[in-house]
């Protein structure tokens, strides 16, 4: 845990400080509390049904805690909802793909720079022109390009999630929560997704905080894991620590 | 793009006109169509691009209708001036209605906007000094400058009603321009968002309520002009034009025509209403005919009439050997 604190050294991007989340008598999220360090990749795993969600949700103002407190870049942020929160920098995918459907690739991104750039409240000029530029270079970077006319409805699901992805570039977030952004890919597009995501978060130097079920992935990019179990912080710290951890090997590990 | 901006510029134009060709009864439902496309075209605002199917628009047409009718019968308020101020009264009652029922979603605020009606209808019909009750408000006056068409050759022969359907015509091309340049605008994209996921357009950061709300206002507004004009045209206002089943005709004419398309709801109106002129000739079970219409739509078009339109275009461009030309266009239009 002390040596994760360490690597990044230049300040708290996110800070949860014991959080607790109740569902009538059941505890969701137990006193979880971290913080993640600007620039630094962090994955959290954890048996399905351990609170992965629901803590992103708790970040995201989704739910507002029981208890505790959720601080981003020094603020506290408890609760605050979505949209102002894309306005701060921290962008967010979600578990189950989420695009307009109806719109094309290029039209989902274009509308989420409208909306993050604060155009929404134009009503007599033209969108369709609008942010050309920024579109094209996000398309580049998620590498869809080739598909920016198609309606984002027809794409097939790796490439829907590529396009999630790049709407919440689309914001210039400084944090990335990414939940499960490779669930329902082949092996191969897996692989290609958390390079790409291991390649723009480095590049911009995003903190990002991801979920996934695909521990190798989680392995191969991560500075620093989070074990959660049954809504309880049971390891914290870099890859080979948390690998070697006895708890996580029998709960969770075990079978490898 | 111009030539668009061209076309229909020549259909409003040709469309005012109408008097000189289609005489009395002609005319007269050629205005009742321009008013109802208008309030159809303000609905599907909500229904078709922001995804809120409200079922109570007829409140912001009747408030429309009253207003434009005291200001011009007790006020004495000049027709131009009395029209907006209707719109903006509307508007002003869809805010303070819409800020509650934006804040349901689904059936919930499908609901709310019925009963908020039915609350305006009611009020309506109890103030008898304002609205005069069920008696409502008659005598009307058509607008004053209608008489300077005197002295036009041509137009001077038309009578004070078909002067009038030029004033329409011209009031709904209006509006119409201005909605379409609206929900082409990036304030129109957003409300796109909204309607295809607003749990995902609230994280890119687009505050859903606040834009949900101007829709609903927006869409009063108009509503509101429509009504107005309405109300001038039946020389009176009563406050069935608020009560519920007004709500429901509306709406039947987005669904009608299409709500995926801007025009939809211009075909949905005049196909309501043509239908509704024709049958009610033929035989007292017209609506029931006019059920069976929308049930057989429903199950075979359900993008509605514009479907089978948009259909029979791309057919002909294909055997035209245009296919790309057509796919681009209709995408470009669906936006």
């Amino acid at each position: 845990m002390k040596s994760a604190h360490q690597t990044g050294a230049n300040g708290a991007c996110l800070e949860l400080r014991a959080l607790t989340k109740l569902f009538g008598g059941y505890r969701a999220i137990n006193d979880v509390g971290f913080e993640l360090q600007r620039g630094t990749i962090n994955a959290i795993i954890g048996p399905n049904g351990a609170g992965k969600s629901t803590l992103f949700n708790l970040i995201t103002g989704h739910y507002t805690p029981t208890t505790g407190t959720v601080k981003y870049d020094g603020r506290d942020i408890t609760g605050i909802s979505p949209h102002r929160l894309s306005k701060l920098g921290i962008g967010r995918s979600f578990q189950r793909t989420n695009v307009f459907g109806k719109l094309t690739v290029f039209e989902n991104i274009q509308a989420a720079l409208i909306a993050h750039r604060g155009l929404g409240s134009q009503m007599f000029s033209s969108s369709a022109s609008l942010f050309r530029r920024e579109t094209n270079d996000v398309l580049v970077s998620v590498g869809l390009s080739d598909s920016a006319d198609v309606l984002a409805g027809l794409l097939a699901y790796g490439e829907q999630k590529q396009l999630e992805l790049g709407m919440t570039l689309a914001l210039d977030p400084t944090l990335l929560l990414l939940d499960e952004p490779t669930a329902g890919m082949s092996t191969a597009e897996t692989e290609r997704s958390i390079d790409l995501i291991r390649r723009i978060v480095r590049e911009r130097g995003i903190t990002l905080l991801f979920t996934e079920h695909d521990i190798h992935a989680v392995f191969s990019i991560s500075d620093r894991i989070l074990v959660l179990e049954r809504g309880t912080l049971i390891a914290d710290g870099l890859p080979h620590e948390v690998r070697a951890n006895e708890q996580v090997k029998r709960s969770y590990l075990g079978g490898k | 793009m111009t030539s668009r901006y061209l076309l229909s510029l020549i259909a409003v134009v040709a469309l005012a006109l109408f008097p000189l060709v289609g005489g009395g009864l002609g005319t007269f439902l050629a205005t009742d169509v321009a008013i109802w496309a208008l309030f159809a075209v303000s609905l599907n605002i909500l229904v078709g691009s922001t995804g809120l199917v409200s079922f109570g628009h007829a409140a912001y047409f009747g408030v429309g209708a009253y207003v434009a009718g005291i200001l011009l019968k007790n006020s004495g308020v000049p027709f131009l001036l009395a029209l907006p101020m209707a719109g903006l009264a509307a508007g002003l009652l869809a805010a303070i209605f819409g800020f509650f029922c934006v804040r349901l979603t689904k059936v919930y605020f499908s609901m709310l906007t019925l009963a908020f009606a039915q609350i305006a209808w009611a009020l309506c019909f109890k103030l008898n000094a304002v609205t005069g009750g069920d008696q409502g408000l008659s005598g009307i006056p058509y607008p004053d400058f209608l008489r300077y068409l005197d002295g036009v050759p041509v137009l001077g022969v038309l009578d004070t009603s078909q002067r009038f359907h030029i004033v329409v015509v011209v009031i709904v091309g209006i509006c119409l321009a201005l909605i379409y340049r609206i929900l082409s605008s990036p304030f129109g994209r957003v409300l796109t968002m909204i309607r295809e996921n607003p749990g995902r357009a609230e994280f890119v950061g687009v505050n859903v309520h606040r834009y949900q709300l101007a829709a609903f206002v927006l869409a009063g507004i108009f509503a509101g002009v429509a009504g107005s004009l309405f109300g001038i045209f039946n020389r009176g206002m009563y406050p069935d034009l608020m009560y519920w089943t007004k709500s429901a005709e509306v709406l039947i004419m987005v669904v009608l025509g299409g709500m995926g398309r801007f025009y939809g709801p211009i075909i949905g109106a005049f196909l309501l209403l043509w239908m509704n002129q024709e049958l009610t000739a033929i035989t007292e079970y017209w609506s029931a005919i006019v059920g069976l219409a929308l049930m057989g739509l429903i199950f075979f078009l359900p993008g509605g009439f514009v479907d089978l339109i948009e259909r029979g275009r791309n057919l002909l461009n294909a055997r035209l050997g245009r296919g790309k030309a057509v796919q681009a266009a209709t995408q470009e239009g669906a936006s």
